[in-house]
């Protein structure tokens, strides 16, 4: 990364910024990293669509992978979990939770999982605002049995449509915080997340991925 | 009316600090709430939560808002609660806000119904309405209210009401320039000022804010004519009780002299 070195003057710094090599250069090759070090694209692990630059290789070839037969890959699989799922965070809950869903008030201010869907998509799907549905993932086919978690619905302007490849493809989100145990108690959204590791640092892929969502549930 | 807060709502991240607060600082409990489709919680004022942010999602060629607003009691100058209270519980302080005398309040519910904000809060058990009390007790040992203290963007600025129009309309002016065309100043005149000033980025009902808030008819009625005569009123009402009571003396001698 080229960064400004405290002890040079901007006009030293100029010709020598990358901090973090001895030399002060970019290295173009390096021999302690899995992947690098020029950036290319390939689609996440589970993609609606193939990799238009790399036709051979939707996804990055040297991930780390746990499990057999755990993503989505086949364009018959895809009909089953039709949406792209992304996961995040909101402002009151930290992490798994475990610290702020046991405080009332942030609890109070927001108090249940939920997953935010556009308004297209919910009408499609007869959900509404509040409405309880069930999201499935190819993690949660065990044994040839469909399972899901539950969560509300949120329906909102926030997310669109999208043109990928031509095709129209529903994106929806949610966020991560709730697990099993505490005072504000909610369906781990992780589980429906891909165990797959990124080359150099196994950071897992838990932003995008493929989903169902249907109307309907119980909340536990 | 000289202290006055200034929201910045084109600052505000929706971060909710200042509804924690709010909480903390007047120890209100959290209330059970659910998740019924809106970031927005807990869904209405109640006597526990005095100051919330109203999430509004709005959409105008093809471009997309989300208006976060710190909304709670206004502090009116011409304030609708103070003009219907029949006992005086309501009253403006020396800092030119309205407070709640609970003690000389009777449970009537007027306040609550004639607030063109809709911010007051009224308890059916304890038969009291509660409301945002501009952190008197902070402000009178020279603290900001407690909503003040803790925003991270300086959406909530707290001072000279004087200081703070002059930011708030140099604020708008900005916006203005960057395109905001509806950017606006909130509550400098709105039911004879309020002590919460806003800046807007777009026309109030996008906030969930009344365009044209308005003290109503029927309060101005009861308080300006039939208020100042409670007292003759009142004797009326006396007199006449005295009267039926005579009356059914009356009536129970009337009664008794037929049984006898
Ligand atoms: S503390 Fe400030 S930024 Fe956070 S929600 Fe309140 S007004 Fe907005």
């Amino acid at each position: 990364m080229p960064d400004f070195n405290a002890t040079l003057t901007p006009e030293e710094n100029k010709h020598n910024p990358f901090i973090m090599t001895g030399e002060g250069q970019a290295r173009l090759f390096t021999t302690s990293l899995n992947d690098s070090p020029l950036p290319i694209h390939y689609e996440p692990a589970e993609s609606p669509v193939g990799n238009i630059l790399y036709p051979q290789a939707t996804y990055n070839p040297i991930s780390q992978r746990f499990y057999a037969n755990h993503t989505v890959e086949t364009d018959k699989e895809r009909e089953n979990y039709p949406y792209i799922m992304t996961t995040y965070r909101v402002v009151e809950h930290y992490q798994s939770g475990i610290m702020t869903r046991n405080m009332p008030w942030l609890n109070e201010a927001m108090p249940e999982l939920f997953v935010e869907l556009d308004e297209e998509l919910a009408q499609t799907l007869n959900i509404s605002n509040g409405d309880v549905v069930t999201i499935e993932s190819k993690r949660l086919l065990k044994n040839g049995e469909q399972k899901g978690i539950v969560a509300k619905a949120c329906v909102t302007k926030r997310l669109k449509p999208m043109m990928i490849n031509g095709q129209k493809k529903h994106v929806v989100g949610m966020p991560f915080h709730w697990g099993y145990m505490g005072m504000s108690k909610g369906a781990v959204a992780n589980d429906l997340a891909p165990s797959v590791g990124d080359p150099n640092t196994t950071i897992p892929e838990f932003k995008a991925f493929l989903c169902n969502v249907k109307k309907g549930g119980n909340i536990a | 009316m000289n202290k006055t807060m200034l929201i910045d709502t084109s600052k505000c991240v929706a971060c909710r600090a200042c509804q924690t607060a709010c909480k903390q600082w007047n120890q209100l409990p959290a209330e059970q709430t659910t998740f019924s489709g809106s970031y927005e919680n807990p869904p209405a004022f109640t006597p526990n939560t005095w100051t919330k942010i109203a999430f509004r999602e709005h959409e105008e060629n093809d471009e997309l808002h989300w208006y976060f607003s710190k909304q709670g009691c206004m502090h009116c100058s011409d304030a609708a609660c103070m003009t219907v209270c029949p006992t005086g519980a309501i009253f403006r302080t020396s800092d030119g806000t309205v407070s709640i005398d609970k003690k000389k309040c009777i449970g009537c519910n007027y306040c609550a119904a004639n607030c063109p904000f809709e911010v007051i809060a009224f308890c059916r058990t304890t038969n009291m309405p509660d409301k945002c009390t501009f952190c008197e007790d902070r402000v009178a040992n020279g603290l900001q209210p407690a909503c003040a203290s803790v925003c991270p963007t300086g959406a909530i600025e707290y001072g000279l009401r004087t200081k703070l129009l002059t930011a708030a309309y140099d604020r708008v002016s900005k916006l203005q320039a960057g395109g905001k065309a509806n950017a606006s100043v909130y509550g400098a005149s709105e039911v004879g000022g309020t002590a919460m000033l806003y800046v807007l980025e777009d026309t109030p009902e996008y906030y969930g804010l009344p365009t044209n808030p308005q003290v109503p008819f029927t309060a101005r009625i009861w308080g300006h004519l039939f208020k100042p005569v409670r007292v003759l009123i009142l004797i009326a009402m006396a007199f006449g009780l005295w009267a039926n009571r005579k009356e059914s003396d009356e009536v129970q001698e009337a009664k008794e002299s037929n049984t006898i």
